[in-house]
């Protein structure tokens, strides 16, 4: 597990989890980017993001 | 000129009212109203796109208005009041537990429905998720 702080460091994931103090997202959704098109914004002040799966109790799924 | 159609007589076969002759006027491959109606049709279908083209300027430029106001703070968005949520502090062996006990009652969560739910901090969840994953107490489930 390893929190990354510098300048260029990204994240990549399926689901992540993110706080922060401001957000804003652009309202139009990016163009060539296939049927479910991406969204961009920026996050701002104190941002803290996480990759994240889903978990459960051990043995529960078996 | 008009062109004979008709069944073909098999000998020995009389001819049955059905097997008439049936006589077809040729038509002409495009006539002066056909013409007529697909030029009609086609500015029909020029005009319908460029009003389509209109209405999309027209909305993109009123959000881009919308976006000025808002920016300026003559108007408001009307989203309402934020329900600001008050974070618990409590100390790592509570959450642990709390966190347990939460996966027995919902079976699959994720960092922020942990977080969400427990109303704890986001990085402190990570660290006691982390943790109970070491202590081989929880597991991903996808």
């Amino acid at each position: 597990m390893a929190t990354l702080f510098s300048k260029d460091d990204g994240i990549k994931g399926e689901r992540v989890i993110v706080q922060c103090r401001a957000y804003k997202f652009e309202k139009h959704p990016i163009k060539g980017t296939s049927r479910h098109k991406l969204q961009r914004g920026k996050l701002e002040g104190s941002v803290y993001c996480v990759i994240t799966k889903k978990m459960r109790r051990k043995g529960e799924g078996v | 000129m008009a062109v004979e159609r008709g069944y073909p007589q098999e000998e020995g076969i009389s001819k049955r009212p059905w097997d008439a002759t049936i006589r077809v006027e040729p038509v002409a491959p495009e006539t002066d109203q056909k013409r007529d109606f697909s030029e009609i049709l086609y500015s029909f279908t020029q005009m319908r796109r460029e009003m389509r083209a209109m209405e999309e300027r027209i909305i993109e430029r009123i959000d881009h208005r919308i976006d000025e106001l808002v920016e300026r703070g003559n108007i408001e968005t009307g989203a309402g009041e934020e329900e600001v949520i008050i974070l618990r502090a409590i100390s790592r062996e509570q959450a642990k537990r709390e966190v347990l006990d939460l996966f027995d009652e919902y079976k699959n969560l994720d960092h922020g429905d942990i977080a969400e739910r427990l109303r704890l901090d986001l990085e402190q969840v990570v660290e006691v998720v982390g943790e109970l994953e070491k202590e081989g107490k929880i597991e991903e489930a996808e």
